[in-house]
């Protein structure tokens, strides 16, 4: 009773979820099991909207990619030879599909994220300490020594890979915390140095590795240059020592071979060719099917001598050719596909400790087929939905970001439109400017260009490749803002709320066409005037005091760069009646339908450029190839600055 | 929010961990073989001469030592050296003038690292006798030697039971027959089998099936008499070289299994096509893995 008063709803679904994320850990995977439905249980009976209220394309498409390996899964069940294990296998996969399912509907805020991550660390150091206690007893009562190695794992009763696995995330999510918060706790310490030991008393090689990956990417992102360089350099030396050292080498003795012992690389190495000329003999499209009938690939396993594998049925162990060997190249190619689309969620999100947690899974998947146990479908699927369907990152106010001699404001589509609204409103004027790539690499040199475009008032990322770049130098933007779809966005505000454009540049004939388009589409009212974009500099006063007069609220002028930025940059006092002013560049060829727009994917993808550079192959060349490898250029100069 | 669940969550996992550590005590005699053993109660210690270890693996010890030594496989050795002591068990050993090599064996407690002088001991270590039922197992050939003794494991890991005979296998276990074991013989020395609630039969027909067959339905008898109240009889392994004799008589037994309801005859053969690996095809022999699958199998009946 009490607890009902005390508490909302929503603190029991949020109690059930901590519940599955501190007993993943567990000696015993059945708790865990047990916990998930609860947690299920719980999001059903306490949940607060509809469920299917809180949905948009984007949480979809996340929910969809992340419940990729189950449907690859389903898909292998049915030519699977192996029907029933094949089907067994599946129902282990479900949390691919409830995991993103629920958390596209249950948002958590950075607060409640962070007291999930901090418990999920407590738990794997209370369950270490388990297994500490559990081998100080053994010891202490002379029945072996189980502190090292798989003997220490077979206490935690969790496979070693999997153990090292949760120490590395609870790991990167410790120094995420210090690096957020500039500080450290004397029992962060104790507990760092714990997680250390124990990674080392379990010794897995591709763990040491993937913590290199993690943290990494976690400075790269979060900290300084020199605190980045200093950092790797010192981990990378630790862990080269590490490797080198006598525990380390001790733990990888040879495997069993038909003709005495191989190296564990070697071994590793024939273990994976086994698996490819399996697939290779079986089908090569779709493999043999989720769980399917392996007795080619233990013969395979026979043929190369490789005893430990075929007496043990080794899995795959590389979690690429897993799906490689069960569903083929359909199977491999939605895999990484998946994985691909995931990435790109994180980037775009600026979702970094989630980028770090994704690249340390990747990279134990290149030797384990981690997503074929309990442990590691339960913590792939739970910490990639946590990172996808929320933020980890602090909201921060910037208005301005500097990039490469450029000040780009921190605005969205929606709040540009607002603020040029706001500014007709007032009678103030907003000069705007989009930069892409080409224009980027342009002012690097152009001192002219680069003073006309930094004094706009309104600097928006015109490509895909600028917002790229942005998350690359740590310096995230909020979202593209292509010129062309600001001006659509314009026009048809002109003609909800009464303003009027004037269409200056391109040829008569297009610029005509698109007057006449506007005129058709919104009402011959919204326009205040056009002209083509072929006059003198002596012409330049006269034209914009016309444009001025014309009583035009918006100005959208179709000219090449620099021309544009220079003509309205030297001209802003002559078209003081105007409130906003803007270049718009090629974009009346296109909505006059002279030139094509690229498809909406090849836009999301930053493949517009491409697009345009098939259309005009010989204009664009100069353009995109020279200046798009310039860009890339720069910013990685900017990386190593 | 979060502050205020925190003490639930706390207590959540002070619950777990309490749970966690009865579940690890209750179960380390399946994880943890050598917790099996009555570690409290060795007895008849028996000091051997000093050994000089010239050679340590997981599997092999090979020592040297001035005098001539014997030892025997049933019984369970200490090596020692200053305060520490490893335990082990062996299957057979090598001979070579004062060099002995002691072969199938296993540790059951530690390893040792380092060659050198060693105090050895001979001593008696049993398995704890639980309040289970008991149970005899009777053999002969592979099935008394080398995978085997994981049968008698696994079922002592799934079940609370105690095993009887007058053989100790490689972990301690104790067992009726040995390799040259038959049916006739197990039926002649009917007296030494010892009275228990269940028996495992595996014997291969080393005499004529028809005699052995006879001998078997024998013993069978015998096994009621002593007040079996299940009989488990596992058919003899066929491999690519199995005589005549053998597949006669898992024939024999296939057709008295359907007729005599008082044995649960393990046809292995159909057991074998169950898993993969259920052999070990090199060697002719059942698999560790195959062994644990017909433990699985008796042990959901006893």
């Amino acid at each position: 009773m009490k607890f009902h008063q005390n508490y909302n709803k929503k603190s029991i679904v949020l109690f059930s979820l901590a519940i599955v994320f501190v007993t993943i850990p567990a000696p015993n995977y059945n708790i865990n099991s047990q916990a998930q439905i609860f947690y299920f249980f719980t999001l059903l009976f306490f949940a607060n909207k509809p469920f299917f209220q809180s949905y948009n394309f984007k949480k979809v498409m996340k929910a969809i990619v992340l419940s990729f390996p189950f449907f690859i899964s389903a898909l292998g069940c049915f030519y699977s030879e192996n029907k029933i294990e094949g089907f067994k296998y599946l129902l282990s996969t479900i949390p691919f599909l409830l995991f993103p399912i629920t958390f596209s509907y249950y948002q958590l805020n950075k607060k409640k994220i962070e007291w999930l991550l901090n418990y999920f660390v407590l738990s794997v150091l209370l369950f270490i300490i388990f297994g500490f206690i559990k081998a100080f007893w053994f010891f202490n009562n002379n029945l072996g020594d189980f502190y090292f190695y798989d003997k220490f794992a077979l206490l935690l009763n969790k496979h070693s890979t999997y153990f090292s696995l949760f120490i590395v995330l609870s790991i990167v999510i410790l120094l995420n915390n210090w690096i957020e918060k500039n500080k450290f706790r004397l029992g962060e310490v104790f507990i760092f140095i714990v997680f250390t030991i124990a990674l080392y008393m379990l010794s897995v090689r591709i763990s040491f590795i993937a913590l290199l990956f993690g943290i990494t990417i976690l400075l790269f992102f979060k900290t300084s240059k020199r605190v980045f360089l200093y950092s790797t350099t010192i981990l990378t030396l630790l862990i080269l020592i590490v490797f080198i050292s006598p525990n380390m080498q001790k733990r990888f003795q040879k495997s069993n071979f038909d003709n005495g012992k191989i190296d564990d690389i070697s071994f590793r190495l024939k273990h994976w060719e086994a698996v490819i000329e399996t697939v290779k003999d079986e089908s090569l499209f779709f493999g043999i099917g989720t769980k399917g009938d392996n007795k080619r690939l233990i013969e395979n396993y026979k043929k190369r001598g490789l005893t430990a594998a075929y007496e043990r049925g080794y899995n795959a162990h590389n979690q690429f050719l897993e799906f490689f060997l069960n569903q083929g190249l359909v199977g491999l190619g939605f895999f990484i596909l998946s994985i691909l689309m995931i990435f790109k969620f994180l980037i775009n999100d600026s979702n970094y400790l989630g980028l770090c947690l994704f690249t340390v899974f990747i990279t134990y998947m290149l030797t384990e087929s981690i997503l074929m146990r309990h442990s590691g479908i339960i913590s792939y699927t739970l910490f990639l939905s946590v990172s996808l369907f929320n933020t980890f990152e602090k909201k921060k106010i910037i208005k301005k970001i500097i990039l490469l001699n450029t000040r780009i404001d921190y605005l969205s589509m929606s709040q540009t439109l607002e603020k040029i609204s706001n500014s007709i409103k007032n009678n103030q004027q907003i000069h705007h400017v989009a930069v892409n790539a080409a224009k980027i690499v342009a002012l690097q040199k152009d001192l002219k260009l680069r003073e006309s475009v930094n004094c706009c008032d309104i600097i928006n990322p015109d490509g895909q490749s600028v917002i790229w770049a942005s998350r690359i130098l740590g310096k995230p933007l909020k979202e593209r803002v292509a010129g062309i779809d600001l001006m659509q966005e314009l026009v048809k505000k002109a003609n909800t709320e009464g303003y009027k454009i004037f269409l200056l540049g391109a040829k008569e004939k297009v610029v005509s066409k698109v007057v006449s388009i506007y005129s058709k589409k919104y009402s011959p009212e919204i326009i205040a005037g056009y002209r083509n974009g072929y006059f003198t500099k002596a012409q330049e006063k006269d034209i914009a005091e016309e444009i001025s007069d014309s009583g035009a609220n918006i100005l959208f002028a179709a000219m090449p760069s620099p021309k544009k930025e220079i003509f309205l940059s030297e001209n802003k006092h002559f078209l003081k009646n105007v409130n906003f002013i803007m270049g718009v560049g090629g974009s009346f060829d296109v909505i006059s339908g002279l030139t094509k727009r690229a498809p909406l994917w090849m836009q999301e993808y930053g493949l517009e450029w491409f697009y345009r550079f098939l259309q005009e192959p010989k204009r664009m060349f100069k353009r995109y190839l020279v200046g798009n490898t310039k860009f890339i250029f720069l910013i990685l100069k900017e990386v190593f600055k | 929010m979060t502050k205020k669940l925190n003490k639930y969550l706390n207590f959540f996992l002070i619950l777990i961990f309490c749970y966690l550590s009865l579940q690890f005590f209750n179960d380390t005699k399946k994880t943890f073989w050598n917790t099996n053993y009555d570690w409290k109660n060795i007895k008849n210690v028996k000091k051997a001469p000093d050994v000089n270890v010239i050679n340590i693996s997981s599997n092999i010890l090979g020592f040297v030592n001035n005098e001539e030594i014997f030892l025997d496989p049933f019984l369970t050795y200490k090596l020692s050296l200053k305060s520490k002591s490893y335990f082990f068990r062996f299957s057979y050993s090598f001979k070579d003038n004062l060099s002995i090599e002691l072969r199938d064996l296993i540790w059951l407690n530690n390893m040792p690292k380092e060659l050198g002088s060693y105090k050895l001991e001979s001593l008696d270590l049993d398995l704890k006798k639980g309040s289970g039922s008991t149970l005899t197992f009777i053999g002969n050939g592979l099935s008394v030697i080398n995978e085997s003794k994981y049968l008698k494991k696994t079922i002592r890991q799934l079940k609370d039971v105690n095993f009887y005979g007058d053989n100790k296998d490689l972990l301690g276990i104790d067992y009726i027959g040995n390799r040259k074991y038959s049916f006739k013989k197990a039926f002649e020395k009917r007296e030494f089998i010892p009275s228990t609630q269940s028996y495992i039969v595996m014997i291969e027909p080393n005499e004529g099936f028809n005699e052995e067959f006879i001998y078997f339905c024998k013993l069978i008898n015998n096994l009621e008499f002593k007040g079996a109240e299940k009989i488990f009889v596992i058919t003899c392994p066929v491999f690519k070289g199995t005589d005549y004799n053998t597949i006669e008589f898992n024939k024999l037994l296939l057709k008295e299994g359907e007729v005599n309801k008082r044995i649960e005859l393990i046809n292995i053969n159909l057991l074998s096509k169950k898993i993969a690996g259920f052999y070990r095809d090199s060697v002719n022999e059942i698999s560790k893995k195959g062994y644990e699958k017909i433990a699985h199998e008796i042990s959901s009946k006893l």
